[in-house]
């Protein structure tokens, strides 16, 4: 009898476990590391647009190079496949990071790429990369046409750390450190989903009154689309917007993104950014009715 | 020990329960941000009424007409079974209001006998189509008149094969089906459909007016 009352209470508790991983595994897989992400795709886009020449290279011993070991190359293309995240502390961060590269050959649009595990370590406080180490480095036995990838990684950075930016506003958290007016000229046209927010500063100041508990911006759908005849691009994309406010309720919000950009020495300059906010989704099924 | 067990059996069970119950508590209806606000319109009970006079009570709004032949009076009896279900103290705390996109054809009037059918205390608003329009998009709930052709209804098939049959009798108009929730702050907190189970309804209304006291 007690054996069998153990029996069922082990059967119960490990259901149980069973139940609360599988619910926070699947939470966590979908959620991006912002500021991570951000650090990583900014690396690689100023690899991208840089010409590393040995001595350059120097100036970053850890740094392995080893995409760039033939000497005739000096620029390319990271196209990052995936970032997994190794192991993390209050100061570094370690990744690992699937990525094609494609080098830039002289006179030749198709070329050989390679496929590539390097593994980042990084300064969370300030994003720097501290090492990188190829851990696999296979040349591909196809060639590919030549992709640049140091825009729409630039691109990628400023939006995650844009993101991050938004989320900690919300939650009355500012980030003084990152220079907005950089990205935001005087000529930005700017429209937040919020009408009565007229410029970055008077949105950055809604924000920061929401003083939410918890916030989370997920990107979703997110396009980059070079503009043909300008040297811009307008980016797309949609944000799953979920807090938990101050009074403990939860809310949720859709909205809908588009900015338009060019990069300068590295930089992205907005020229144009709007959000709207979008109706939710609902099963069309159910929606229009006759 | 077996007492001991038990107990620890049953804590683990309620622990679970509770922690499960949280979790689907709120995941459910959270705040719809982006969606609603605050309108005027003439109501079916003679004067106008505004989103705000309803401070305090959920509201189920529905867009609709009274010529509408399946979905319309199907939702209203549908809502009206679930308010039944509700507790009297719990009914008056729950307000139905019935938002027609026919400005040509529905009058106050008109709209107070129709929703009487169901239920009496549900309140039908009707005004020019500029403001309808305007009530329709903050909570986005497209519509829109249809062509002849593409009517469906039996009696319309019948007006269209009788040549002597006025034309104008057997429009239609195309319109969502959602019943739209709104907390007792005039917030919008997530749909019903004519599909949804009365007793999820029932449950939905109930913790929202708990939450809201």
């Amino acid at each position: 009898m007690m054996n069998n009352a153990l029996k069922q209470w082990r059967q119960f508790t490990l259901i149980t476990i069973c139940f609360l991983l599988t619910s926070t595994l699947n939470a966590a897989e979908k959620r991006i590391d912002y500021p991570l992400s951000s650090a990583i795709y900014q690396w690689y886009g100023f690899l991208d647009s840089q010409n590393l020449g040995k001595e350059k290279q120097a100036q970053y011993p850890n740094v392995d190079f080893q995409e760039l070991k033939d000497a005739k190359v000096i620029l390319g293309a990271h196209h990052l496949l995936s970032i997994v995240p190794v192991k993390q502390n209050s100061k570094t961060a370690e990744v690992e990071v699937e990525l094609e590269f494609l080098p830039k050959v002289a006179n030749s649009s198709e070329v050989y790429g390679y496929y590539l595990i390097q593994t980042l370590k990084l300064d969370k406080e300030s994003g720097k990369v501290l090492s990188s180490k190829t851990v696999t480095n296979e040349k591909d036995d196809f060639t590919s046409k030549f992709r640049s990838a140091s825009e729409p990684n630039l691109i990628k950075a400023f939006i995650y750390q844009w993101t991050q930016n938004l989320d900690n506003l919300s939650v009355n958290q500012p980030n003084s450190h990152i220079p907005w007016n950089k990205h935001f000229t005087a000529n930005t046209k700017f429209k937040a989903e919020e009408t009565s927010a007229s410029s970055l500063a008077s949105y950055f100041n809604l924000l920061a009154n929401t003083k939410a508990k918890t916030s989370r911006r997920a990107i979703r759908n997110l396009n980059i689309k070079s503009i043909s005849g300008t040297n811009q691009f307008q980016i797309d994309f949609e944000y799953q917007w979920s807090l938990l406010n101050q009074y403990d309720e939860n809310e949720l919000a859709q909205l809908g993104v588009t900015l338009v950009v060019s990069i300068k020495n590295g930089v992205v300059i907005v020229y144009e950014y709007k959000a709207k906010y979008l109706p939710p989704v609902t099963d069309l099924g159910a929606e229009i009715r006759c | 020990m077996y007492k001991f067990i038990k107990f620890i059996k049953r804590s683990s069970l309620i622990a679970a329960i509770a922690l499960i119950a949280s979790i689907s508590a709120h995941a459910k209806m959270p705040i719809l941000k982006g969606i609603g606000g605050d309108f005027t319109l003439n109501s079916s009970k003679g004067k106008q009424v505004s989103l705000s006079d309803f401070r305090g009570k959920v509201v189920l709004m529905f867009f609709g007409y009274t010529n509408c032949a399946d979905i319309c009076p199907t939702t209203m009896a549908h809502v009206a079974q679930m308010v039944k279900k509700l507790s009297p103290e719990q009914q008056a705390k729950v307000q139905v209001l019935f938002v027609s996109i026919d400005s040509e054809y529905d009058t106050p009037k008109h709209l107070n006998k129709y929703l009487s059918y169901f239920d009496p205390s549900f309140i039908g608003l009707v005004d020019d189509k500029e403001k309808i329009d305007h009530v329709a998009k903050l909570y986005s709930a497209e519509y829109s008149k249809l062509a002849d052709e593409r009517v469906t209804t039996e009696f319309k098939k019948l007006s269209l094969e009788d040549k002597n049959a006025p034309k104008k009798k057997g429009y239609l108009f195309s319109h969502t089906a959602k019943i739209f929730v709104i907390d007792g702050k005039g917030r919008m907190r997530g749909y019903f459909y004519t599909g949804t189970p009365l007793k999820e309804m029932r449950d939905d209304v109930t913790q929202l007016l708990a939450t809201s006291k």
